[in-house]
């Protein structure tokens, strides 16, 4: 009983001192709604901050009904107990919410520091402007000696590591690198048991005709025309616009060709084609002597 | 063998009897594979008898080196003579050609359809040389020589 009681006796007046706090503020709060408010907000929150301290207070009250109870060795089966339970998880709550609602009630604590009058009286209007952050009170960076910085230049700060878009890229190719090896041997093994199975000639997938086909202009008529073929095993017949097509692409093909040097040939001579050999006249070729011969007979 | 042979769309096919599928044949630096080749190969690699299997169709892309076709893999001789078309069976020899010439029929044909009623008939009876009698007889004279393997 008397180590109890000293416990008790040293930590009263701390005790005290906070109940009086509460009284303060419970007493502010009224003054705030008092205030004519033109947001809802404001009003939430002083209802809100009311109920909060009156559920501290009662919680208070119950705690020393319950010290004393104990003190005076009284039964604790007849103290409701699940009120002080009720109680504390109440306030646990309300304080949780409090984290989220704090903005607001810093402004309105500021709002009432600054409503002042001549009078003390306080004042119906706000004023906006009064709410403005200031820059002086910005949190100045001591840490920085003068002997690193004697001219105190501004040192931008750090960049934080962040993940790059090349890294997102890497995985997705190391991804796409194990695909590859695993159809790789896929392919591998299917290969040899294609094998080992039957003499049957390969059959050959519709990725197998997609590569075929990749990069060959096809129209979408030459498309359709074939798998109406294929899947009615019949050959239509060649229509005019398609041999003429084949025709303009049989020139194109043969013209590219640089090994074959027989179309220089052809080619030269249907460029001569209309023209006509110029005999030239007798004794051109001759030389010599055998010229001097000649003029003498013309002569 | 000078080329390649590979398959697509393989089809067994149980009510004509028959497996059909589309056939390419890479054949680079080389003319088109004749059709004999190619039934000689899709033979021996279906281990069937040469002579049910059908080969037609056979269509070199442009700039050469791959052909694409069809084939018909027949089980039986007698299918494949109840199935295929005549004018393939004649191709084959199984039944003989139709005499006559091609202007003799379309002079038959503008005939035909000038004359109306029972004189039209006979006129195109008088014409038709594969007429559904003379067409089973020739098949069952080659089924009588046929030897089967």
């Amino acid at each position: 009983m008397s180590g109890g009681l000293t416990y008790f006796n040293e930590d009263f007046p701390v005790y005290s001192d906070l109940v009086s706090t509460i009284n303060d503020q419970l007493q502010s709060i009224d003054n705030l709604h008092v205030i004519t408010c033109t947001t809802e907000n404001k009003n939430n929150i002083s209802q809100y901050l009311r109920a909060k301290n009156a559920t501290m207070t009662k919680y208070l009250i119950h705690l020393n009904m319950y010290l004393l109870h104990k003190l005076n060795y009284g039964n604790l089966d007849e103290f409701p107990i699940d009120q002080l339970i009720e109680d504390k998880i109440l306030l646990q709550k309300i304080i949780q919410a409090q984290k989220k609602l704090q903005y607001s009630i810093d402004k309105l604590s500021k709002y009432q520091d600054t409503q002042t009058n001549e009078d003390d009286q306080v004042v119906d209007q706000v004023e906006k402007l009064s709410l403005k952050p200031r820059i002086e009170n910005l949190h100045k960076d001591e840490t920085i000696d003068k002997a690193s910085n004697p001219n105190q230049k501004y040192v931008p700060p750090k960049l934080a590591a962040t993940l790059s878009k090349n890294d997102l890229n890497k995985q997705k190719q190391e991804r796409r690198e194990e695909l590859r090896k695993t159809q790789k041997k896929a392919n591998l093994i299917r290969s040899i048991l294609d094998d080992q199975e039957t003499d049957k000639p390969k059959e050959m997938t519709e990725r197998d005709l997609q590569q075929l086909y990749y990069g060959r202009a096809e129209d979408e008529k030459q498309i359709e025309k074939r798998k109406y073929e294929e899947d009615h095993m019949t050959r239509l017949p060649t229509t005019r616009d398609e041999k003429r097509r084949e025709r303009i692409a049989e020139r194109k093909a043969n013209v590219t060709r640089l090994d074959d040097f027989q179309e220089f040939e052809t080619i030269n001579k249907v460029l001569n084609k209309g023209t006509k050999k110029i005999k030239k006249p007798l004794g051109s070729k001759l030389k010599g002597s055998m010229k001097k011969i000649l003029k003498r007979k013309r002569r | 063998m000078t080329f390649i042979v590979k398959t697509r769309k393989v089809l067994l096919n149980k009510l004509l009897n028959r497996r059909q599928l589309s056939v390419e044949l890479l054949h680079p630096n080389k003319p088109t594979p004749s059709q004999e080749s190619v039934v000689k190969e899709l033979a021996s690699k279906y281990k069937a008898d040469e002579r049910n299997v059908v080969v037609y169709g056979l269509k070199t892309t442009f700039g050469g080196n791959r052909t694409t076709g069809f084939a018909l893999i027949y089980d039986t001789q007698q299918y494949l003579l109840k199935f295929e078309p005549k004018f393939r069976l004649r191709r084959r020899g199984i039944i003989p050609k139709r005499d006559g010439s091609r202007k003799g029929w379309k002079e038959v044909k503008s005939k035909l359809k000038k004359t109306r009623g029972s004189e039209k008939t006979k006129i195109y009876i008088s014409r038709k040389t594969d007429k559904r009698e003379v067409i089973r007889a020739q098949k069952e004279t080659y089924l009588k020589g046929f030897v089967g393997k």
